[in-house]
């Protein structure tokens, strides 16, 4: 691992397009800013590695993905408030009227 | 009379089966999604026995599906900002789709979604990308539904 000592104001580049400015030094805290082209994604690395764990257990989630994900839709349509039919008689009562 | 058809592929996946699709179903997420870093391009299958949810799966790892459910962001509240969609493209009013991902427990009791960080998909431009949002009091499990 590189380690550099800077101050506060001074800058890092890391290749043509990444900056990392360090803004403020306070007790155990460091304020830094970056600069970087949207294409570069910048997160807190245990916020990054919680979605990490969380995506690769959504696609674990069943070697048969496809049953589950149906049993689940059944499950949830069981869970929410069921909507009211439309009545007998009324227009959109018959699904032979297009 | 000359009839025009759509280049016509077929995904073979262990999981959803044989699933046809065109060039123009292709999404692709250029920073790759947090887990899997490395697959770029997927698409999204819909099933009508799984709906409302839909299945993002990779064209490059087959073993790869997420189960997503798109979500109604204006009505959550949810807005990615607008530096972190600027790798999407240019977006009409309606172009962007919104997708928590999803994982489901044994037995499909547990079903929870990821709120704080969506999937984002133009549907204009095809590119996609997961943002992960600076509000800290999203869930990353909320119990469906919502």
């Amino acid at each position: 691992m590189l380690v550099l000592t800077r101050r506060i104001g001074e800058r890092l580049r890391i290749g043509p397009d990444v900056e990392v400015v360090v803004l403020d030094v306070r007790g155990r805290d460091v304020r830094l800013g970056v600069t970087a082209p949207a294409h570069v994604a910048i997160h807190r690395e245990e916020i990054y590695l919680r979605i990490q764990d969380a995506n690769r257990a959504a696609a674990l989630a069943g070697q048969d993905v496809a049953t589950a994900l149906a049993q689940a839709a059944r499950e949830l349509r069981s869970r929410r408030p069921q909507t009211t039919p439309a009545k007998e008689g009324s227009p959109c009562a018959s699904s032979s009227v297009r | 009379m000359t009839i025009l058809t759509a280049t016509s592929l077929t995904y073979r996946s262990p999981k959803l089966g044989d699933v046809p699709y065109g060039p123009d179903d292709v999404i692709r997420f250029p920073q790759g999604l947090p887990g899997f870093e490395r697959l770029r391009e997927f698409l999204l299958v819909t099933r009508e026995e799984c709906a409302p949810f839909v299945l993002l799966a990779s064209l490059e790892d087959p073993e790869v599906t997420l189960p997503l459910m798109p979500l109604a962001a204006a009505t959550l509240g949810l807005a990615a900002p607008a530096e972190a969609l600027r790798a999407l493209g240019h977006a009409g009013e309606d172009a962007l789709g919104y997708y928590a991902v999803v994982s489901i427990g044994v037995d499909a009791r547990e079903i929870i979604a990821n709120l704080r960080a969506p999937v984002v998909v133009n549907l204009d431009t095809r590119l996609g990308c997961q943002v992960i949002l600076p509000d800290e009091t999203l869930p990353l499990a909320a119990p469906l539904p919502l």
